[in-house]
């Protein structure tokens, strides 16, 4: 019994090596093909739509008190930081103008109880609704600022104009608000680590069993005294390395692009465990296409039916909370969902206690040993 | 007397309702060449499949040097080599690479493993490429490659599949030599191919296989026998007067004669000279235009047509198709 297990760990071994060896002897082109995906995403995602960068916020100051005067100077030093820029405006009636125009994104009244611990509300703010995602991305900051000054801007200081009624309310969403330095690009991070681990996954070792096939190398394995499951897991190797290779690499890139790991390197070690996690599961996927399917063309189009929508339902992009109820649902039993979660937590909220990071572990987990033990069922090797 | 190597028992083969390999029964002698020939889709390759451990038979029974490949596929995968009609081998690795991995496969480890690397490289007379990607090769190093990876372990019996379809001149003539090289080292070898003569020249004995079954099974000599004693003849003619002048042969002359297209194939048996002055002078008496005649000895293409009723590459086209069909039904 223990002669067929080292026989099948070794012999998994030598395929791996194989791969291995395939692999570095692209190693230009297959890193390229890495770094380009989230690079681009990066590049253009963060830079387009909701980000939050020199967004206009515009000041009237009605109490002319000295707390006013301190708010001021702590919003300007709040503002070096390029997330938004602030101009004073003379009345209110000019910002409401500026407000709806859109020449303001934001525009925040301060009233002369601003710092007095007053039951009235110290700062008002107010947003149009189509800039009602840029400003989610700057309210925590400024938010943050506010409660220095006991007034904190709470949902009921903020009428966006000419939004829904219900949307004071939901328009804050607990990820967004959670940390402190909230932009776009951080938080698409998260997102384009777990995408990346995915598709790495997917033309990992599942693609190269089906070229294997088709180019006859796999019947040439098969005839040497070498069990299946030896296939399998040399496969699985493979693909988990890939997957941590590209996720350092999305890491590298994505610190370069001045993204930070709150938690820092035991935050680094958080995100591999989710990512190998994550990939596990979607190897299992992969595995039973690759064992199914003839062409390379059709496995492609296959994974890629399956691994894009659930991508755009893990909050990769924009917070499940934004999405309309049936699409939460799909979002809510997808696993991608927790991976992305995890990792975000990790990065942004700079906490990652056992109470989350183990439900999110087990479910990612639960799906790996699914996903795997169809694998194995179904692993089925036409050669032909 | 040559022991058998190979026994294979009322082998049946189904793919749902299509019967790929239907009741086959053969022994392999250890030490031959022997051929497998039928037209693609005849179920060569799915018995040479289960012959391989590739996939199970439906039913029957093989043993290859006693041992039952049911019982324990191991042991007869360590005593078997395949090389394919596509060249196999890893493009991106290189030529030691390939050979490591497979070495390493069949448990060679150290100096063992070293030796038979390089014994490999120098059978393929690829010493000096050896740390060169595989990639780069030429068509007939890479087939070479690819030999010497199939024999790596160096099996007692090795299964070519078409391996000379794609060669040029050259390269095939080379691939008969070494496999003639190897046979008289000891290796039983199994081949099928296309090439008639190709199989004439190497195997000792043939077997023809269509639709799933054993249409004939002998040395090349006896095969031929079976079609004529002595000669077989030829005639050319227009396409038209075909069917007409096989008619009249068969009417007046009492002859056993075959139409291929625009040839009529007529067994001749010991008398040839008498019975081509026969036909022809038959033939101009019914004004029917002779284009070319020749008299030879029944070559394995008379077995064959004689055996499936055309020849193979008719066979191939038609056949091809019916495996497709199969294929998608599955």
């Amino acid at each position: 019994m223990s002669n067929v297990i080292t026989d099948t760990l070794g012999k998994a071994y030598i395929l791996y090596k194989r791969d291995m060896l395939i692999f570095k002897s692209n190693i230009r082109a297959n890193i390229v093909r890495t770094v380009l995906f989230p690079l681009i995403i990066l590049i253009f995602f963060s830079n387009i739509g909701a980000v939050a960068h020199n967004v206009p916020v515009g000041v009237v100051n009605e109490a002319n008190n000295a707390n006013s005067y301190r708010f001021m100077q702590s919003l300007y030093a709040a503002s070096s930081d390029g997330l938004f820029t602030v101009s004073t405006i003379p009345s209110i009636s000019q910002g409401m103008a500026e407000v709806n125009s859109g020449e303001v994104s934001l525009l925040l009244i301060l009233n002369p109880t601003i710092g007095a611990q007053s039951t009235t509300t110290g700062i008002l703010a107010y947003y149009s609704s189509p800039d009602a995602s840029t400003v989610d991305g700057i309210l925590p900051t400024i938010s943050g600022v506010a409660t220095e000054y006991y007034s904190g801007i709470g949902s009921k200081g903020i009428i966006p104009i000419n939004a829904k009624p219900s949307a004071p309310d939901t328009e804050f969403v607990p990820t967004l608000t959670s940390g402190l330095s909230t932009n776009y690009e951080d938080f698409l991070v998260g997102g384009v680590i777990a995408l990346v681990a995915v598709f790495g996954t997917l033309f990992g070792g599942g693609f190269t069993l089906i070229t294997d096939k088709q180019l006859g190398n796999l019947k040439a394995l098969l005839i040497t005294p070498i069990n299946r499951s030896s296939v399998m897991l040399g496969k699985t190797i493979y693909t988990l390395t890939l997957s941590v290779i590209s996720t350092a690499l999305v890491i590298v890139i994505s610190l370069f692009f001045g993204t930070t790991i709150l938690m820092g390197l035991v935050g680094v070690i958080w995100i591999f465990i989710l990512v190998l996690m994550l990939t596990l599961g979607f190897t299992g996927i992969s595995l039973i296409m690759a064992s199914r399917v003839k062409k390379p063309e059709i496995y492609a189009i296959f994974t890629q039916t399956i691994a894009l929508p659930l991508w755009f339902l893990s909050g990769a992009f924009f917070p499940a909370a934004s999405m309309p109820t049936w699409m939460r649902v799909i979002s809510t039993v997808n696993p991608m969902t927790y991976a992305v979660d995890g990792i975000r937590d990790v990065m942004i909220t700079g906490s990652y206690p056992l109470s989350t990071a183990l439900p999110q572990i087990g479910i990612l987990a639960i799906f790996a040993v699914i996903m795997l033990g169809l694998a194995i069922k179904l692993f089925k090797v036409q050669i032909a | 007397m040559t022991k058998d190597i190979i026994e294979i028992d009322n082998l049946v083969k189904k793919f749902g309702n299509f019967v790929a390999v239907d009741n086959i029964s053969m022994r392999i002698k250890e030490g031959e060449i022997f051929g497998i020939l039928g037209p693609n889709g005849a179920g060569k390759t799915t018995t040479i499949n289960m012959l391989l451990g590739l996939i199970k038979a439906t039913s029957g029974f093989i043993e290859v040097d006693g041992t039952d490949i049911n019982k324990k596929p191991e042991i007869i995968k360590e005593k078997m080599g395949l090389m394919t009609q596509e060249t196999v081998v890893d493009g991106d690795l290189t030529a030691r690479q390939n050979l490591e991995i497979f070495a390493e496969l069949y448990g060679m480890k150290g100096t063992e493993k070293e030796k038979a690397i390089n014994r490999a490289l120098e059978d393929a007379k690829l010493e000096e490429f050896g740390d060169e990607k595989a990639g780069s090769f030429s068509g007939g190093m890479q087939r070479r490659l690819n030999l010497v990876k199939s024999m790596i372990h160096s099996p007692k019996i090795l299964v070519l599949d078409e391996p000379t379809t794609g060669l040029d001149v050259q390269n095939r003539v080379d691939m008969w030599d070494r496999i003639r090289r190897m046979n008289k080292n000891g290796i039983t070898i199994i081949l099928t191919t296309q090439y008639l003569e190709e199989a004439d020249s190497l195997c000792n004995r043939i077997a023809v296989i269509d639709h799933g079954q054993i249409k004939a099974l002998g040395t090349p000599a006896e095969l031929k026998k079976t079609v004529s004693e002595g000669s077989v003849i030829d005639i050319s003619l227009r396409f038209e007067d075909a069917e007409n002048a096989a008619r009249i042969i068969k009417q007046k002359l009492k002859l056993d004669c075959k139409v291929i297209a625009d040839r009529i194939s007529i067994n001749a048996g010991r008398e040839d000279i008498k019975t081509l002055t026969a036909v022809v002078s038959l033939l101009e008496k019914e004004k029917i235009k002779i284009i070319a005649a020749s008299v030879h000895l029944p070559t394995l293409d008379d077995v064959f047509i004689k055996l499936t009723g055309g020849t193979i590459r008719d066979a191939l086209g038609e056949q091809q198709s019916n495996a497709s069909k199969v294929m998608w039904r599955r």
